[in-house]
């Protein structure tokens, strides 16, 4: 399913279509995509890390953090071009991370992924100028869609 | 003043008959608004009361003024006014039974609406965290498959395998909590009420040691089955065993080394059961919640990969179910000590010898 991401026409559920496409193949490759630089906030360990190595296997560079205080402080350090935001962290919610890129007029790519289906939560998020919001368990396809890594 | 003195005798007889409808009104007043739960009408209805006390009691204070005053003689024809209708209004105040007792109706049926408002409250609340809960580890389920088939495309053999066991080992979590949102479901619908059979204690805490027994060995914790082996008791057996595992499967996750003990005391046929532990411990401001089945839940600090931390609502139920109860000591740092008390499950025929046996 990941071939959705240089393969535009795969499915994400169709799994036969992908070994026709190893990511190394130059003729599918997204160059565009090779290099960005990801920021994820996530407090599930298992998502961040496979969520992590699924960029890494992009070529992207990401980074990883758990709270609201460690994301603002990766944002302080260094730039990144995109950003997965969970909403429900130990710290506080996702969106004063987003409101905190807003505010500094960052060019990041927000995406907000959820597992709450609380509407307060939610609309915070969009408040705050979230680009997308998905709900968990994540897709990887649309997440890569929303993030413009397809 | 000889003439004025019937003049004297009619005001003071009238203060009087005003007086005394006040007294009559007030005393209804106060009968009917005890038992009303306090509410801003019964406010204001006490309110009017105070005024009508208020006003008979100026009745009284002012007769020596009035005797004084030149125009009393026209006064006591609005007193006499007064008198009529205050004892008109005195007759008819036992229409304030109705009216309180209305008011009574109204605010029960407020404070029903109100709890009904919370239990809808508390149950979507309660849908939304467990929707929450599942769909976490879900996603986590959900990147790592998207992972494992980049690793298998990539021929990413040591990292396949890696990411399987991962899948495996969340997979049986989320069935795990699946187990348990069922099993919490169906303590009021279909566990029933307690049923009585006999059997040896010891031989079930083995059960419950023998189904916690690989997660323990992996943290490297010890179970202990203290139980005297004679014991027998008359109880729920399938709801003890429950019991006695959500608490000994509880200490497991919050146990990081040493031991767990399950011991127990008796007194007569009252038993009390202990599941001992070296863990974490519990703040003693947390020990009043920990029974509570939406707390853990809404509680954002907890590690939900332990699932949806409802063992202790669940034993807490069912220790009920069998007419008894749990408590708990805990030392934060030391450990915590579970002990369910149930009255008069040791099997008689057998006490005595259970008695003996503890002695040698």
């Amino acid at each position: 399913m990941l071939f959705g991401s240089y393969d535009m026409t795969a499915d994400f559920d169709v799994g036969r279509g992908m070994s026709l496409h190893p990511t190394n193949d130059p003729s599918v490759g997204a160059a565009g995509v090779i290099g960005r630089r990801i920021l994820i906030v996530e407090d599930d360990a298992a998502a961040a890390f496979a969520l992590g190595e699924i960029f890494r296997h992009l070529k992207c560079e990401s980074r990883a953090t758990g709270s609201v205080a460690q994301a603002i402080s990766a944002l302080e350090q260094s730039t990144f071009d995109h950003a997965v935001v969970d909403l429900m962290l130990p710290d506080g919610e996702g969106s004063r991370v987003v409101a905190y890129i807003r505010a500094r007029r960052l060019p990041i790519n927000i995406v907000v992924a959820t597992a709450s289906s609380d509407p307060g939560i939610i609309s915070r998020a969009q408040q705050a100028g979230a680009d997308a919001l998905l709900q968990k368990p994540l897709n990887l396809r649309k997440l890569l869609q929303a993030l413009g890594l397809d | 003043m000889h003439h004025d003195l019937l003049w004297v005798v009619i005001t003071v007889f009238l203060d009087l008959a005003v007086a005394a409808g006040y007294i009559v009104i007030a005393a209804h007043w106060m009968r009917n608004e005890r038992f009303l739960p306090p509410s801003p009408a019964k406010r204001a209805m006490g309110a009017m009361k105070n005024i009508f006390i208020l006003c008979g009691l100026c009745g009284y204070v002012f007769i020596p003024v009035k005797l004084f005053w030149p125009a009393w003689r026209l006064y006591d024809f609005f007193l006499l006014l007064l008198a009529i209708q205050t004892w008109k209004y005195a007759w008819g105040a036992k229409d304030l039974k109705v009216v309180y007792n209305e008011l009574g109706r109204t605010s029960k049926l407020a404070a029903e609406l109100e709890a009904s408002r919370a239990e809808v409250q508390r149950r979507s609340d309660f849908l939304n965290a467990v929707s929450h809960d599942l769909r976490t580890p879900l996603n986590g389920l959900t990147l790592r498959t998207s992972l494992a088939e980049m690793q298998m495309n990539m021929a990413d053999k040591a990292g396949l395998e890696q990411s399987l066991s991962e899948i495996r080992a969340s997979a049986q979590g989320v069935a795990e909590m699946l187990d348990q949102l069922l099993d919490y479901s169906r303590i009021d619908r279909d566990s029933g009420p307690a049923t009585r059979e006999t059997f040896n204690l010891a031989d079930a805490v083995t059960e419950v040691i023998r189904d916690v027994e690989p997660q323990a060995q992996q943290k490297q914790i010890v179970l202990k089955n203290e139980v005297p082996a004679e014991v027998m008791v008359m109880t729920d057996r399938v709801k003890l065993k429950r019991i006695l595992n959500n608490l000994v499967g509880n200490a497991v996750k919050f146990t990081h080394s040493g031991s767990i003990r399950v011991a127990m005391d008796w007194r007569a046929r009252d038993a009390e059961v202990h599941v001992i532990d070296t863990g974490v411990g519990i703040p003693s401001d947390k020990l009043s919640t920990i029974f509570e089945e939406f707390v853990q839940l809404g509680n954002d600090s907890r590690d939900r990969k332990k699932g949806f931390g409802m063992g202790l609502p669940i034993a807490r139920q069912l220790t009920t179910k069998l007419g008894g109860e749990i408590q708990v000591h805990s030392t934060v740092g030391q450990g915590s000590r579970f002990t369910v008390i149930l009255p008069d499950i040791i099997a008689e025929d057998l006490s005595s010898a259970v008695a003996m046996a503890k002695k040698t």
